[in-house]
């Protein structure tokens, strides 16, 4: 055991060498992280946007920072579902799809969205269409959401995309998104593609596409620079072909249109893609 | 015993550094000399205002109680201790960067965790520029970089 060393201070009179300034922008990551895990989201936005140091430690996706705002954002159910967030690999894209998700007050009042934030769940209601659209909307760059449609498809389940003006509710059972100029949907139940109460065709465009599955994962790509709208199937990532063309240069959201009580629709943002 | 960049060396007693966990291993690493002293342990990086102000910590705080770590979403930002507040919102950057540093060299939690909220406060709520100007950096990113990094990252802000 050490014993106390005497309280005395010895000093040089001559020093070797004149420490470098230390600057905050220099500062090691270790050190960083610990800083950066007080910050708010759009600071730590402001962090990555002033300095490339900055910039190269908010890079690590899973460091400190981002895992503890994850934990502290993400509730518990949707982080220990194995599947729900499998294709966000970071804990800064978990943090991205959160922001993304279906949004609560933006949809029908038939709809609710559940407690993992990302699925939403539309209420046995008679007679009513209800319509969910996602937080945000995109109008540059080229966008994927993945898309689990979890409960029966009833008549009516529609896929697609909105501006934000398109209507979210009406009566009876009616194929809502794409009933207008407002909107474009894909209707998984009969595979036809609507925009403006217009029948498009048939989508994939091939001789008796294939039906979709319940709970089968469906890709959504929004392409803002190519203006158009296409889908893959998330397990073999094939191309399904353009679904929709010449879209307007509008802020366009992720948007889905139920009939069906009780059924279930998920939808994870997976972040800027690459045309495919 | 303690040596800094600048070559003081100073000599602080064993209790006043029970917050520093990392220095039973420091001690054994830096060894002893000839006549089985141990010799002094150097910090690279620390200047002399530096191991003042980190002195008058240890003094402040040598009969704290020990370091409990806190979950994460208990620790706040603002849970820092009124004579480290008063103190690191005073000082010097330089300084208080320094102390950033040793408390992370010597594992001094405490320290560790009120310096860090102290920054962490600073840069809460700053414009680019702002931070730029804290830095005291220019912009080292081309017009595209920016954009992109912009656009990508539009999602923080809401």
């Amino acid at each position: 055991k050490e014993e106390a060393a005497p309280l005395s201070v010895h000093v040089h009179k001559t020093p070797l060498r004149k420490v470098p300034a230390v600057s905050a922008n220099r500062l090691p990551q270790s050190i960083l992280i610990h800083i950066f895990q007080y910050l708010q989201l759009k600071d730590l936005r402001s962090c990555m946007i002033s300095c490339r140091h900055w910039f190269n430690v908010l890079s690590q996706e899973d460091s400190l920072v981002w895992r503890s705002h994850a934990l502290l954002s993400l509730p518990q159910c949707a982080l220990s579902d194995s599947s729900l967030l499998a294709e966000t690999k970071s804990y800064k894209a978990k943090l991205r799809a959160l922001a993304h998700a279906w949004n609560p007050k933006d949809s029908s009042k038939h709809n609710y969205v559940r407690p993992n934030l990302l699925t939403m769940h539309r209420h046995p209601v008679a007679q009513s269409t209800d319509g969910i659209r996602g937080k945000r909307g995109v109008s540059s760059g080229v966008h994927a959401y993945e898309i689990t449609w979890e409960g029966p498809l009833g008549t009516v389940a529609v896929v697609g995309v909105a501006t934000k003006h398109a209507a979210l509710h009406c009566p009876g059972y009616v194929a809502l998104l794409g009933s207008d100029d407002q909107s474009w949907g894909w209707n998984l139940v009969d595979n036809s593609l609507l925009h403006n109460a217009e029948q498009l065709g048939v989508y994939p465009r091939v001789n008796n596409p294939p039906k979709y599955q319940v709970e089968e994962r469906i890709r959504m790509i929004i392409d803002c620079d190519s203006k158009c709208v296409y889908f893959e199937r998330s397990a073999t990532s094939e191309f399904l072909g353009i679904a929709f063309s010449s879209l307007p240069p509008v802020k366009l959201f992720p948007a889905v249109c139920a009939v069906y009580g009780n059924t279930e629709v998920s939808m994870v943002y997976l972040g800027p893609a690459t045309m495919g | 015993t303690f040596t800094t960049e600048e070559t003081e060396s100073v000599t602080i007693e064993r209790d006043l550094l029970r917050h520093a966990a990392n220095l039973d291993k420091l001690i054994s690493e830096t060894g002893r000399d000839a006549s089985n002293n141990p010799l002094p342990i150097h910090l690279p990086r620390v200047t002399k205002e530096t191991m003042d102000a980190l002195i008058a910590w240890f003094n402040e705080h040598k009969d704290d109680a020990d370091w409990v770590e806190k979950k994460d979403e208990d620790n706040k930002i603002e849970d820092i201790p009124d004579y480290d507040k008063q103190t690191f919102d005073a000082i010097d950057q330089q300084i208080l960067y320094g102390l950033i540093i040793a408390a992370e060299l010597l594992d001094i939690k405490p320290l560790f965790d009120s310096t860090c909220k102290v920054v962490a406060g600073k840069l809460n709520g700053m414009t680019v520029e702002q931070m730029r100007e804290y830095l005291d950096v220019e912009c080292d990113f081309t017009e595209e970089e920016l954009k992109t990094i912009r656009e990508e990252n539009e999602w923080c802000n809401s």
